[in-house]
């Protein structure tokens, strides 16, 4: 059975990511920052019949606690099969260059760019033992170059600078991680879920989290033939 | 007389714009975290007869010296025409995303993203004033994600530079989100790589620092019909500067 970490799993897209892996037959290991949380998704997942799932206590900012996370893993499991990066907070408003509050962009790229970072670089010897090791970071459209300067973008508005920055960051994180698994049969990607209904939109997204995951979910089973160092959407590759 | 800011301009890259524009009748702000280092500067500057230059200590990555640094420029004018956000640092070693550690991630993102963010803030009223406000992130093609996926690129191979290079895309998506904030306005904001040059910061590797200094001069300079919002690397692309972000 194969194995897979997902960070932020306890709600959202990450929650539904973990239900829809499991159906697929992996174990699942669900990340939580807080333990309560944790517990009620699991229980949430076993009600609808679900067994193959089990908490991992996880925050991302937090090295000691992504350490913690690492060695019961190792406790339980040889091999880590998949590491989906999808921790991640949007910020307070508002957010425009001239106006945001620097604490404000600091505590966003902590969850969003540095917790990804961190919590790879622990977890990474775990998925080199994997015969098909899969990474993907969860991204937003909203972190695209080529949608933040194009006018006729529908999301150009949508100009939330620490979330957006952010995005951007791990997407550079993506493409340099994923040259140093050139040649190798690590699938490293950035995965935009689309504009899905979740708290970190006050659920004005406009697709359902069944469908975000989806996204997620076929960029973490990629076959060996899979592209790697890309940027995906609902819709393929699309552009930085 | 224009009025210019550049941040970390007691040497290299900086310190030549400063001579530049200098040159070219501004008045110039040498912006130095330690303030001694800028002072030598300036002493530098008034040595070959550039007089309309003196030392403001900053520290990009320190609140209450960029707040010093903006009470002590509102004393002398007020009108700053161009802000040039040249402070940077290069992410020290080990470079690669594996191996880079955590802290130099934040050392370098407090100085390249968010201490360009809060000198700009800071600055953003005095420069509001100006007919023609400038500003110019000094950044680098190494903060391409299109260059850094492109096999064919030059430096594919040698410029995977984890820590820096995503610095520096963030810091393009600022300046973006800049640029869009102010396009109804005078403002000219680019992102512009000055190209590989033999500073400190590259172990004196790369070409020479007047040519690079020159491009990011260009575009201090730019006219009402100059470009805002791009990213401009003329070592990249020698026509017309523009790169993929």
């Amino acid at each position: 059975m194969k194995t897979v970490l997902i960070t932020g799993a306890n709600k959202g897209i990450g929650f539904e990511t973990a239900k829809q892996l499991a159906q697929l037959g992996y174990f699942v290991y669900l990340g939580s920052r807080d333990k309560a949380r944790g517990l009620e998704a699991i229980t949430k997942l076993k009600d609808a019949g679900i067994s193959n799932v089990e908490l991992i206590e996880l925050d991302v900012t937090d090295i000691n606690s992504i350490k913690q996370a690492k060695q019961e893993l190792e406790t339980k499991i040889e091999v880590l099969d998949v590491l989906i990066n999808n921790a991640g907070i949007s910020g307070e408003r508002p957010q425009n260059a001239t106006g945001i509050e620097l604490e404000n962009i600091r505590k966003v790229f902590e969850t969003n760019f540095f917790g990804v970072i961190q919590t790879t670089q622990q977890f990474i010897d775990f998925l080199k033992k994997s015969d098909e090791p899969r990474i993907v970071n969860v991204s937003s459209e909203l972190g695209s170059f080529a949608i933040q300067s194009d006018p006729d973008s529908e999301f150009y508005d949508y100009k939330l600078t620490a979330y957006c920055s952010s995005k951007t960051a791990l997407n550079a994180f993506t493409v340099m991680l994923a040259y140093e698994f050139t040649n190798t049969n690590f699938k490293i990607n950035s995965v935009s879920p689309g504009y899905t209904a979740t708290d970190l939109n006050q659920y004005r997204g406009t697709q359902s989290v069944a469908q975000g995951a989806s996204v997620i979910v076929k960029y973490a089973t990629l076959n060996k033939n899979g592209g790697t160092g890309k940027f995906y959407n609902e819709g393929g590759e699309t552009a930085w | 007389m224009k009025t210019v800011l550049i941040t970390g301009a007691n040497k290299g890259i900086g310190f030549e714009t400063a001579k530049q524009l200098l040159q070219k009748g501004f008045y110039v702000y040498i912006g130095s975290r330690n303030l001694e280092n800028g002072l030598q500067a300036v002493e530098k500057l008034k040595a070959i007869n550039l007089t309309n230059v003196e030392a403001i200590q900053i520290d990009v990555t320190d609140d209450n010296s960029v707040k010093n640094a903006r009470t002590e420029i509102g004393k002398k004018t007020d009108i700053l025409d161009v802000l040039i956000n040249n402070a940077g640092i290069n992410g020290g070693v080990p470079k690669t995303a594996l191996e880079a550690r955590t802290d130099q991630f934040l050392a370098a993102f407090n100085t390249n993203v968010f201490g360009v963010a809060r000198v700009t803030q800071a600055f953003i009223d005095l420069l509001k004033k100006s007919q023609e406000p400038r500003i110019v992130m000094v950044s680098s093609s190494v903060g391409s994600l299109t260059l850094q996926s492109d096999p064919n690129w030059l430096a594919y191979n040698f410029a995977k530079y984890a820590v820096y290079g995503s610095s520096k895309a963030a810091l393009n998506m600022f300046t973006i989100h800049l640029a869009y904030e102010l396009r109804d306005t005078a403002f000219k904001v680019n992102a512009v790589c000055p190209g590989y040059t033999k500073t400190d910061f590259t172990n004196h590797n790369g070409g020479e620092v007047e040519e690079a200094a020159k491009r990011i001069v260009k575009y201090a300079l730019l006219d009402k019909d100059g470009v805002s919002g791009k990213f401009i690397s003329e070592e990249t692309n020698p026509t017309t500067g523009e790169i993929a972000w």
